[in-house]
């Protein structure tokens, strides 16, 4: 046979599909990843560098260093909670931190308590150990996940030189697993739940209920109301969701698992050839992708879906969505934010290599589209579409842009938070290699590092943050005009 | 409710490089058709090397893994040719301390609708069994080109050999299927 008739019978054969399972089994890991993190360098080479780079060369690194860190991960709804316990005290919490490296602060729902992982380098290797209250933990080689409870009560998992990670509640080592994750109290912080492998089985624990055996399990998600959990589960290739106790139809994968906010209907994304969404017991159609389904107020439901090389948000009080495509489509379509009030929603979409934010109204004539950007950051909403505000990128200057139009511009912008039942925003900012908090037109001081926050208190007028300067952490409040 | 079945089209959405900062960025929810993208040539070539169908998935899962740990800056250049390049390194550190197991290797499958699908499946069998019987060198290449979509310049940086190398173990590698085809077809 010549050799151009071998490679014709070549490209008449192609590698077979891999087995569901390692599809399922791989995105199923990849969702319980943190995105990566750069390494901090350690303080006396920040030192030595300084010393020796000149200050118009800092100016670009601090640039360049933003260009290259990674975003935080999206948090959970139990996760997001923890911020909303800072106490408005002003405050020094610790002396000579620079070689403690603090990470993962955290306040107390009440704001009676704090907590953070230190990280010691040691001869033997890392260590790392909780700071609660300013008492030192046991120490262990990796710990992850801290979060508060309720009353106080806090919990970590925790891996020491040997095999196996252990589940750490109030300081107090509990379970031990070969492998632990997904460790999240319950949003009123009361029960505590999280997934466990234990000799080639997984588990889901539940308030100390352990669930069956299964060969996976992933995106354990509790109900708004505290009452029950769902999450993925694998057994002998079947993908499903689980409900409490009740599994749900089988499938080749299953995901993006998301409660209406009342918390009685659950929705998620199915594999089965094609991509579909499942609300309750009900299907759409299927196709060629589909993205996260997210709940808005009211019972509206919206979630980006691909057919026909085109991308586009379909929305909609389920199962009347409005499928059919605008006259302007995308490459990409983010997830969609809701107004609290549900009748406007937001998303970020690509095209051509730029970003912009699109705006939909539930009487929707067409659709917003915003100014094009290299990047814009996720959308937020408040009541309506003159609420918007998001963060757009330009070059290697990010803009905050509020009601369309562009405000101010740091290095870093991220954190934000709404000002309650008002328009303001604050939010953390970086600039020259430095951060800050902003509220408003107010400025904080520059710090080292803003670890925690900002906060709004309850009447609007003042918020708090945890920030490094000088090897000393500090608990800060700031006047807003 | 208007339909909107149909197959699986991975070409279509965000690009890898898109989706890996998506990623970096939080929103892992694109990840799958990544997955989807490159899977299939990834396993296929995995199980070549190793003959052993298992391994190849444990390490195909492991070099996507390992592809979200890699430095941004890396990230820049080809995803999918950094994902060979990953999986073959692994598949070399672990060829070269696992004992001897049972072998199997991976078969072709027609790539569209046939008129004759049991005369193509046929060849594609034929086509497998000669792709097994090719030196190492010469069957990497082949896949990597044929089903890795490589362009010869990445397959050289892949293997670390010069391009004109690459060039030349592809024509011997054609030349020798079409002698193992030609024997196969003629019969014993």
């Amino acid at each position: 046979m010549k050799p151009e008739d071998v490679e014709s019978l070549l490209g008449s054969g192609r590698p077979p599909t891999p087995p569901a399972e390692l599809r399922g089994r791989l995105l199923a890991q990849v969702a319980q990843r943190r995105a990566p993190t750069l390494a901090t360098p350690h303080p006396r080479a920040r030192l030595l560098g300084a010393l020796t780079v000149a200050a118009s060369i800092l100016g670009l690194a601090s640039t360049l260093v933003w260009l290259l860190r990674m975003s935080p991960p999206l948090q959970d709804p139990a996760r997001a909670a923890q911020d909303t316990g800072q106490p408005f005290e002003e405050r020094r919490i610790k002396d000579n931190v620079d070689e403690t490296r603090p990470a993962s602060f955290t306040w107390s729902r009440d704001g009676k308590h704090w907590a953070y992982i230190e990280a010691l380098t040691m001869p033997t290797g890392n260590v790392q150990s909780v700071i609660v209250d300013g008492t030192k933990q046991a120490e262990y080689f990796d710990i992850r996940g801290l979060q508060f409870g309720v009353d106080g009560h806090y919990a970590y998992l925790a891996r020491r030189t040997t095999p196996g990670y252990l589940l750490v509640r109030d300081g107090v080592p509990q379970a031990e697993y070969e492998n632990l994750r997904a460790v999240a109290w319950s949003p009123d912080g009361k029960k505590l739940a999280f997934i466990g492998v234990k000799e080639k089985h997984t588990y889901v624990v539940v308030d100390g209920m352990r669930s069956e055996p299964f060969d996976e399990a992933t995106s354990l998600l509790w109900s708004p109301d505290s009452s029950t959990v769902a999450y993925a589960a694998v057994i002998n290739r079947e993908h499903f969701v689980v409900l409490g106790t009740e599994k749900g139809e089988p499938f080749d994968e299953v995901s993006a698992l998301t409660f209406s906010p009342d918390g009685k209907t659950l929705a998620y994304r199915a594999m089965e050839g094609s991509f579909l969404i499942v609300v309750g017991r009900t299907k759409s159609r299927e196709c060629t992708y589909v993205g996260n389904p997210v709940f808005g107020p009211g019972g509206m439901l919206a979630y980006g879906i691909t057919k026909d090389k085109r991308t586009w948000m379909v929305s909609g009080h389920w199962p009347k969505l409005r499928e059919e495509p605008p006259i302007e489509t995308f490459e990409q379509v983010g997830t969609p934010v809701f107004s609290s009030d549900g009748k406007t929603w937001a998303y970020r979409v690509r095209v051509n290599d730029k970003e912009s934010i699109v705006v939909e109204t539930l009487d929707r004539k067409g659709l917003e589209v915003g100014e094009r950007f290299d990047a814009v950051g996720d959308p937020h909403l408040d009541s309506d579409p003159a609420s918007l505000v998001y963060v757009a990128t330009k070059g290697s200057q990010k803009y905050l842009v509020v009601g369309g139009k562009l405000t101010r511009k740091f290095s870093l912008i991220d954190r934000i938070s709404r000002r309650p039942g008002g328009s303001a925003v604050a939010y953390r900012a970086g600039r020259y290699g430095k951060q800050l908090v902003v509220a408003g037109d107010t400025e904080s001081p520059e710090f080292d590092e803003v670890l925690s926050g900002p906060v709004w208190n309850t009447d609007g007028t003042k918020v708090a943050f945890v920030a490094k300067l000088g090897g000393e952490l500090w608990s800060k409040v700031m006047e807003v005009k | 409710m208007p339909r909107c079945v149909e197959t699986s089209h991975p070409d279509v959405g965000p690009t890898d490089k898109d989706i890996l900062s998506r990623y970096r960025h939080g929103d892992s929810s694109w990840f799958g058709q990544l997955y989807d993208r490159h899977a299939p040539g990834l396993l296929f070539f995995a199980h070549s090397l190793l003959a052993d169908a298992a391994l190849a998935e444990d390490l195909v899962q492991e070099a996507f893994l390992r592809l979200l740990d890699q430095d941004p800056g890396r990230l820049e250049d080809s995803v999918r040719g950094l994902l060979y390049t990953i999986l073959r390194n692994l598949a070399v550190d672990e060829a070269r301390k696992r004992s001897v197991r049972s072998r199997s290797y991976p078969f072709l499958v027609p790539s569209g609708v046939e008129e004759h699908p049991a005369e193509v499946s046929e060849r594609l069998e034929s086509l497998s069994r000669a792709l097994h019987a090719l030196p190492d060198d010469q069957r990497e290449t082949i896949l990597l080109k044929s089903y890795g979509k490589l362009t010869f310049g990445e397959i050289a940086a892949l293997l670390g050999v010069q391009e004109p190398t690459v060039k030349s173990r592809y024509r011997y590698a054609l030349e020798k299927l079409g002698r193992l085809l030609g024997e196969a077809q003629e019969g014993p």
